[in-house]
């Protein structure tokens, strides 16, 4: 017996990209500084220490952003970011540098903005800044909030005594 | 250490077959003592009823008080009484933890330190000299301290002496391999379990029960009188509403604040909860000099070490105000 | 004896009550206590022991505490000897409440529960004990008692559990009650309705007047009791002084407790700052709860011997003042602080007692305050923190006044009578003996966590529910309770992680070996209430296992629901529990989304906490009914994220881990607001928890 999918029943996940969320004005406006790009799986992203490139909205695939643990044979993935998460925050927050490593996990599909054109509109551009940066920092929050919760360890064994 | 909560047959997790722990041996067991008055360790031999099934299942590899084998490890389960009171246990201790699986600490002197812990809150030289007519030869540390302060410790018997229900709990949990049921509640538990009405209450006597950890059998209350501590602060002990209440209270108060800090200085005093208040209290306790730098016969002459009538520097007034 | 007809008072009593008072004088007292001997009875009466008045058992009546005078204040009860040849120094009970009150004898510290033991073949004997009967009469027992013991008749023998040996010391109980002519300054039961009037629960009553009693038989035991001693009638004049001492205590009790919206008032004020205030001089020391009439919760504690064959367990006070008492496997405590044990007490003794058991849970005996070491005073406190002033009544010249001549009874204004509500559910509906099972596989699920699958022919147990748990006793461990993971038609499976020494022991059982089941208990999984909606099963870690037999139900009939998805969260890859099972589901086209906290290289699925797993979902959760079980810090997390999705309350249900010692609600451990996770619970509905969800948590 199988189980017929019911996709558009229940708590259905939404497809589109991070970015459509923007009005329409702003997202032409990006739309001139970005480019779709598919990285194989496997491939890497971005270094973690080195310069972040683009700020990128994901629209299909998963990228694994990892930490250098030896423990975890050099890489600890402490979460995953899937369509319609964005990705690179760090292309518009200083120092510019990728703070992980972000790997994709399976052949995934950018929409990569560039970074330097990024900084320069949003310096330029007050309501590209007004729409743009609340999702960047939704980002941020959602990866902070998300640690502290990893941080208590829930899942994990409780310690107990000796005995 | 982190010890699995496995039987110790010194071969990790037991086999467990048809619900039962087949032992594979028996495990070694030593009992070692440090600064401290052997009594403790007695409590082991007074377990009359228990004795022989105790060393049919355990292998008593060291233990000065009941036979003239000795061992120096490694063992599956070390009991080990006294403080550190001397250069030469805290080498001792930690050689001891190395060759031990279960390190269980017996009694107030090895739990918190003891009674010569109290030596901690007076001038070190000054209480060799007091005691020592020749001190030279005594090499002590200035300060004893319980077990714990040096190797981790995986399980405590309170007590001055320790309770040998508690202990042969603790022998129990040993050879099934469960955790030992050594409750961390309040004297008063059990005391109102065996009935005693409470003697602060009923007489307005201080007691310590209600922040002293169980395990007695609440002897003193049972004796109507009131609990001096020797099983240590309590989880949780409150004894800054204890004490308030034996100074300021209407039915139990009115005790000079240096006397209520010294009800907590007794056998357990260097515990960090009651040493607390005694020093708030009653401030430190001095040594006349003289003492210290008197000859032998002069010595026995003169009067013992005794806790000041005042706390110095009005300290215990200002706590009190 | 539990027989009752119409309760009476002295004076509210019709003519006919009045004609069968009797009068008993001290002359012939001995003749009451030889019947009851006579009767087998042990008597147990007030007597003075270590400066205080105790119930104890009396070997003869000069025993009695002829001429003792109680006082008592915030921690302090002094006894003393009445002046010679005050009126009062010839009697026996003229004196205040004995401080043990009659709870060890009708409940005491210590009673041998259960036993288990491995015989020779490893066959498991599990023995739950009974208590031999027990004949015991008290004498002198007080209106307060016998509104405690009717609590506990409740508590205790009210279903859906009965607590045998209670059951069986009440069984064999005769009362024989004296109403109180002296109020010390710590009582108030007038403010609680429960006294000083003796009104029910005694099988006689008795008033003290000098030179005897006048006494009346309430029950039919009682009745046979004087009618033996053939008791004069008591003269009229002697029944009016009897119904003038007893209003002269009521007159005399100074402070009042303003019982009025007392619960509500009290569980408004949860985060009041005097919780703070009242923990600092608190002791959490317990004695307040083992002087309490009332105060029912025990603990398990388990003795074995040194070979591990052989265990028992007993039934041992405990106290919410205890640190141990609301701890888990692990060690993780639900109540930390002096202040969080403090605020379950009062909350539970004068708040969410009425809606579990229809009474409040306190008779006004004030032994909570007099044996307070530290003198804490619950008036005071309920006052400061319920938010009305103390209502202080007029102190009045106690007994023998003529101006309380012909005064009947009158309840203080604003003061809810005891009543005692009858059980919700079939009495012992919930059962008490163990049954074998045994374990046919092992199968190691990750590192620290195996699934056991029991054989069983118990037919309670096969047709146990998802979503409820068994106690499991094996020989010298504690009795963990372990939530069902699947109902096979031959036995269950248990998947236990190693946290503890007795789930440590499971854990590494081997195929052959013996337990003893006590169940199914708790309250399962509603599937129903998911028919015909969208089902979301949502488990982080070890909270797959309870939620397994649920999944098994559904996808046994996918048509009875609209569409189904599995949400699963795990701690790393190596911890998720059932992969092969989950993998063949997915394989069959079941909706699974999985996500780990953290994960090597080798994984290349979701990473993340389990809210991810709804990210960027749209608000269409309003036909959605979801089962959530795992850590409370996640369960809470997951709540807020399904509640943004529209996700309804009454459809989001979860199961709540708390310490179940007893598994029936008897032990009081797992209370939670007006609950008992165990009996209740473990499985409720966001709803039904409101505010209870996170107020205390791990």
């Amino acid at each position: 017996m199988t189980f017929r999918p019911a996709p558009a029943r229940g708590i259905s996940g939404a497809t589109a990209t991070a970015l459509d969320r923007l009005p329409p004005g702003v997202l032409a406006r990006l739309d001139g500084l970005s480019r779709r790009v598919d990285h194989e799986a496997g491939s890497v992203i971005l270094r973690e220490g080195g310069d972040t490139p683009y700020l990128a909205a994901v629209e299909s695939g998963r990228v694994a952003l990892r930490l250098r643990v030896a423990e975890w044979g050099d890489r600890l993935t402490v979460v995953t970011v899937e369509a319609s998460e964005l990705l690179g925050w760090s292309a518009i927050v200083p120092p510019f540098r990728a703070t992980v490593d972000a790997v994709a996990t399976e052949p995934t599909r950018l929409r990569e903005i560039d970074a330097t054109a990024l900084r320069e509109l949003l310096g330029t551009e007050c309501d590209v800044a007004a729409a743009l940066l609340p999702l960047v920092l939704e980002t941020v929050t959602t990866r902070l909030t998300g640690s502290w919760q990893q941080l208590l360890d829930t899942f994990g064994p409780r310690e107990f005594p000796a005995w | 250490m982190a010890v699995q909560p496995a039987a110790v047959d010194g071969s990790g997790a037991p086999a467990v077959q048809g619900g039962r722990a087949a032992s594979v041996h028996r495990p070694r067991v030593g009992v070692v003592k440090l600064a401290s008055c052997d009594g403790c360790q007695l409590t082991l031999l007074a377990l009359e009823n228990q004795l022989l099934d105790i060393a049919e299942r355990f292998e008593i590899v060291e233990f000065a008080e009941a036979t003239s084998r000795r061992s120096s490890g490694p063992f599956d389960v070390l009991f080990v009484e006294g403080s550190i009171s001397t250069p030469e246990q805290a080498v001792e201790i930690v050689r001891l933890r190395a060759a031990t699986r279960v390190l269980v600490t017996i009694g107030a002197c090895a739990t918190a330190g003891g009674i010569q812990a109290l030596r901690t809150a007076s001038e070190h030289e000054a209480f060799r000299h007091a005691v020592y007519p020749a001190p030279a030869f005594v090499d002590s540390l200035e300060e004893a301290t319980p077990i714990s302060a040096h190797v981790t410790v995986d399980a405590e018997l309170r007590g001055c002496p320790i309770d040998g229900g508690q202990l042969l709990e603790l022998l129990t949990a040993v050879a099934t391999g469960r955790r030992p049921q050594l409750p961390d509640q309040a004297v008063c538990l059990e005391c109102k379990r065996r009935g005693y009405a409470c003697v602060v209450v009923s007489r307005g006597e201080p007691c310590l029960g209600p922040v002293t950890q169980t395990g007695c059998g609440a002897i003193c209350p049972g004796m109507a009188r009131g609990c001096y501590g020797c099983f240590g602060p309590r989880e949780g002990a409150n004894v800054d509403s204890l004490a308030e209440w034996y100074i300021d209270g209407p039915g139990s108060g009115g005790i000079a604040p240096p006397d209520v800090g010294r009800l907590f200085a007794g056998f357990t005093g260097a515990a960090p909860a009651f040493r607390g208040i005694t020093d708030r209290l009653a401030g430190r306790p001095r040594l006349p000099l003289a003492v210290a730098t008197a000859h032998p016969p002069e010595l026995a002459a003169t009067a013992p070490p005794r806790w000041s009538d005042e706390p110095p520097e009005g300290k215990a007034a200002d706590a009190h105000e | 004896m539990v027989t009752q007809p119409a309760p009476t008072g002295w004076a509210t009593s019709g003519p006919d009550s009045r004609a069968a008072a009797r009068f008993l004088p001290w002359s012939r007292f001995d003749e009451l206590i030889d019947a009851l001997w006579a009767d087998g009875r042990t008597v147990v009466a007030p007597v003075v022991e270590d400066g205080a008045l105790k119930i104890a058992e009396l070997a003869r009546t000069s025993e009695l505490p002829f001429g003792w005078v109680a006082s008592t204040a915030p921690g302090i009860a002094r006894l003393d000897r009445r002046p010679e040849g005050s009126p009062a120094a010839g009697r026996a009970f003229d004196n205040g409440t004995a401080w043990s009150g009659i709870k060890p004898w009708t409940f005491p510290a210590k009673v041998e529960s259960l036993s288990v033991e491995s015989g020779a073949d490893g066959r498991l004997a599990v023995r739950v004990e009974r208590p031999p009967s027990q004949p015991l009469a008290v004498v002198g027992a007080r209106a307060c008692d016998l509104a405690a013991l009717a609590i506990h008749d409740r508590v205790l023998a009210g279903g859906p559990a009965i607590d045998p040996d209670y059951a069986s010391r009440r069984e064999d109980l005769l009362v024989v009650a004296v109403e109180c002519a002296l109020a010390t300054s710590t009582c108030f039961c007038a403010s609680m309705g429960t006294g000083p009037e003796v009104t029910s629960g005694a099988d006689v009553v008795l008033s003290e007047l000098d030179g005897g009693f006048v006494a009346r038989a309430d029950t039919t035991a009682g009745r046979h009791l004087l009618e033996r001693l053939e008791l004069p009638s008591a003269e009229t004049e002697a029944v009016e002084r009897a119904t003038r001492q007893v209003a002269a205590t009521r007159a005399s009790m100074g402070i009042a407790v303003e019982t009025e919206g007392l619960p509500e008032r009290l569980l408004a004020n949860l985060e009041s700052p005097r919780w703070d205030e009242i923990a600092e001089r608190c002791l959490a020391c317990a004695n307040c709860t083992l002087v309490c009439p009332t105060c029912f919760c025990t603990g398990m504690t388990v003795t074995s011997d040194l070979a591990g064959r052989a265990s028992s367990a007993a039934r041992t006070w405990d106290s919410c003042f205890t640190a141990g008492f609301a701890q888990v496997a692990g060690g993780g405590s639900f109540r930390p602080r002096h202040r969080d044990r403090y605020r379950q007490w009062l909350t539970h003794k004068f708040g969410t007692w009425w809606e579990q058991f229809g009474s409040s849970g306190c008779v006004g005996c004030g032994r909570c305050i007099a044996w307070c070491p530290v003198g804490i005073d619950v008036r005071e406190e309920l006052a400061a923190i319920a938010g009305k002033p103390l209502t202080t009544a007029e102190p009045s010249v106690p007994a023998d006044d003529a101006a309380f001549a012909a005064t009947a009874p009158v309840l203080v204004p604003g003061t809810r009578v005891l009543a005692i509500a009858p059980a919700a559910v079939e009495p012992a509906s919930l059962r008490v003996e163990y049954v074998p099972a045994t374990v046919v596989d092992v199968h190691p699920e990750t590192a620290d966590t195996s699934t056991l699958r029991l054989r069983t022919d118990d037919p309670a147990l096969l047709a146990a529910r998802p979503g409820q748990f068994v106690m499991v006793a094996a020989p010298a461990f504690a009795i963990p309770p372990i939530s069902i993971s699947r109902i096979r038609p031959d036995g269950l499976e248990l998947t236990i992680r190693a946290a503890g020494a007795a789930t440590s022991f499971l854990a590494r059982l081997r195929p052959g070996a013996e337990l003893a089941l006590r169940g199914p208990l708790g309250r399962p999984w509603p599937i129903e209430d998911a028919e015909g909606r969208d089902v979301a099963i949502v488990a982080g870690g070890i909270g797959l296992a309870p939620l397994r037999g649920l999944l098994d139900e559904v996808l046994a009939a996918p048509d009875r629901f609209a569409s189904v998805r599995l949400y699963l969260g795990a701690r790393t890859p190596r911890d998720r529990l059932f992969v092969a099972e989950i993998d063949a589901l997915i394989a069959r086209g079941l909706d699974v989304r999985a996500t780990v906290d953290r994960a090597g290289p080798e994984w290349l699925g979701r990473v993340g906490i389990i809210t991810e797993l709804f990210r960027g979902a749209k608000a269409t959760g309003a036909n959605v009914t979801a089962f959530v079980c795992g850590p409370e810090r996640m369960m809470s997390a997951v709540v807020d994220v399904l509640a943004d999705l529209d996700v309804p309350p009454e459809h989001t249900w979860l199961t709540l881990e708390r310490r179940m010692e007893c598994g029936v609600g008897l032990c009081g451990h797992c209370q939670l607001g007006t609950r008992f996770v165990c009996r209740d619970g473990p499985v409720f509905s966001v709803a039904e928890l409101g505010d209870d969800l996170r107020r205390e948590g791990l």
